[in-house]
């Protein structure tokens, strides 16, 4: 379970303190899928980061199970909207490096790789390098590399955000597929509506400046859900009511502008 | 899939449909080569040039006469062992220190100050003072090509190691991997392609300091070989000498940039080094 408690996060910009975020509290269920919707400059990277142990709340708590996260750990692991795979190695040796670290044999090691390989959709990509692969292959062999860490939460940071449209419709379906049987906890970055609805059990949507969080939405569409979901008439009902409470947030804030620098 | 060199020739090209292939782009290198051998050639045979500029052909005779005196063996040997030990000093210190300051403010700030006022110092200007010490001796010669070699090499590490994506390192902490690990593991080969840039120019200054501390003082070498073909008139020996060390330089280059590649494995199939 992850507890963040009255987070804040302020930062110096030269003589001015920047209030980004917070505080915020929000509490994520063990397996639960958590999507958060936001516009960009509302912190919502920022708590992700505060999950994954990368940044550090200014004020405020944050929890996993109980314990107080000081820093990066493999319970935790993070996917990036770039894969950020080695370049050097090929994606086999990509993906059991976290395994290498934690000191299983090279043998066993590659072996696993194929097996996450195979699990992402990658058969047969083990000996490509990174440059030679499309977009969202190389955020599948990024998610296989996570995934070898054997982490419990997932934090992804708008992972299928540099990906064109058909590619997106596909990878969220295959992580929702991967995501059924795992019993893994997400948490979920984007800008994109429709994605947060179909992905998320639940859907936070946050305002900004500084960054907090404006709604709360619970999505009561079946499990598993599969391409055919995407067309069920509730996600445009879900759509429009988020789309409502974007738009009143968006008013309430001043301008980003006006908000910047301040 | 395209290399940084495809960019460039299809920022050339009018129809990107007709690529230059590989074998294509060489032909068009060794054609351009030809025609200003043929040219300069030309230009020797009827007589336009000065007597003291020898023509391509004559260079090479003389080349073939300097390898057959026995006099070529025995100038590369002793030029190769300075610039190649001074490259290999120098280029090895200034790739370590570099990648060093790139990880550890500590190192940057510690090497930052001094480095840029020494850098400005012509390190041939330091042999005399060098030679009060040392005397015109190997040891001096190598110690100014060191000296030269190593700024390059510390300069593009440095660079390297600071430009790496900060995300790496990330998922290096999400990993847990220790600092150690983290250094060599991915520091080292995402600086890789930058800082073997830096030890390409520090071949290649190794290569001039070379020349430059074998002219002056009693020595032997292509550089004093060069120098003594000056004094004695022998113009064809003097070209020959200038030859031989271009060749030695190109060889030299070739070697590296196997080495390179080699090193870099196949993560220049698209030039990018944040794949």
């Amino acid at each position: 379970m992850l507890q963040v408690t009255g987070a804040t996060k302020t930062f110096r910009r030269g003589k001015h303190v920047v209030h980004a975020l917070g505080p915020i509290d929000l509490t994520v269920k063990k397996g639960e899928f958590v999507t958060v919707l936001g516009p960009s400059g509302c912190g919502k990277t920022t708590l992700l980061h505060m999950l994954g142990g990368f940044e550090l709340p200014s004020t405020g708590t944050v929890q996993i199970d109980g314990k107080l996260i000081t820093g990066p750990g493999r319970d935790r692991g993070m996917v990036f909207q770039e894969a950020m795979l080695f370049p050097w190695r090929t994606v086999r040796a990509n993906v059991a490096w976290p395994l290498e670290v934690a000191g299983t044999g090279k043998r066993t090691a590659l072996a696993r790789a194929d097996e996450l390989l195979a699990m992402v959709g990658l058969r047969g990509f083990g000996d490509a390098y990174p440059a030679e692969l499309s977009g969202g292959m190389r955020q599948r062999a990024a998610l296989a590399r996570t995934l070898a860490m054997e982490p419990s939460v997932l934090l992804m940071d708008e992972p299928f955000g540099a990906l064109d449209a058909q590619t997106r419709e596909v990878m969220q379906e295959e992580l929702t597929r991967l995501w059924q049987t795992s019993g893994l906890t997400v948490v979920f970055i984007t800008h994109d509506i429709n994605e947060a609805i179909f992905l998320g059990d639940r859907v936070i949507v946050m305002g900004a400046s500084p960054g907090c969080i404006v709604e709360d939405c619970r999505i009561e569409l079946e499990r598993p859900r599969t391409a055919q979901t995407k067309s069920d008439p509730r996600i445009l009902e879900y759509r429009t009511r988020m789309w409502d409470v974007i738009r009143q947030a968006g008013e309430k804030t001043p301008a980003p502008l006006a908000g910047a620098g301040r | 899939m395209s290399t940084a060199g495809d960019i460039a020739s299809q920022l050339m090209q009018k129809q990107p449909g007709l690529g230059t292939t590989r074998e294509y782009s060489w032909l068009i290198s060794v054609a351009f080569s030809a025609v200003v051998l043929v040219i300069w050639q030309g230009l020797a045979s009827l007589g336009v040039l000065p007597v003291y500029i020898h023509g391509p052909v004559s260079i090479l005779g003389s080349v073939v006469e300097l390898a057959r005196s026995g006099d070529l063996a025995e100038q590369v040997g002793p030029s190769l062992f300075r610039a190649l030990t001074g490259f290999a000093i120098g280029g090895a210190a200034g790739l370590m220190l570099g990648l060093l300051a790139g990880v550890s403010r500590v190192f940057r700030d510690l090497f930052d100050l001094t480095q840029s006022f020494t850098h400005a110092v012509p390190k041939i200007a330091l042999f005399p003072a060098i030679a009060v010490l040392l005397g015109f001796t190997d040891q001096s010669r190598i110690l100014v090509i060191a000296l030269s070699s190593f700024y390059p090499s510390y300069l593009n590490a440095l660079n390297g190691a600071l430009g790496i994506n900060p995300r790496l390192i990330w998922v290096a902490r999400n990993v847990g991997a220790s600092r150690l690990r983290t250094f060599f593991q991915v520091v080292v080969p995402a600086s890789l392609p930058r800082a073997l840039v830096g030890l390409r120019i520090s071949l290649m200054i190794s290569f001039v300091l070379m020349v430059a501390t074998e002219v002056v003082g009693h020595s032997n070498g292509l550089g004093a070989g060069l120098m003594r073909a000056y004094r004695d008139g022998e113009y064809g020996a003097m070209y020959a000498g200038i030859v031989v060390v271009a060749v030695c330089g190109v060889l030299a280059n070739v070697v590296l940039q196997f080495i390179s590649k080699r090193l870099c494995g196949g993560r220049f199939v698209s030039g990018a080094a944040n794949g």
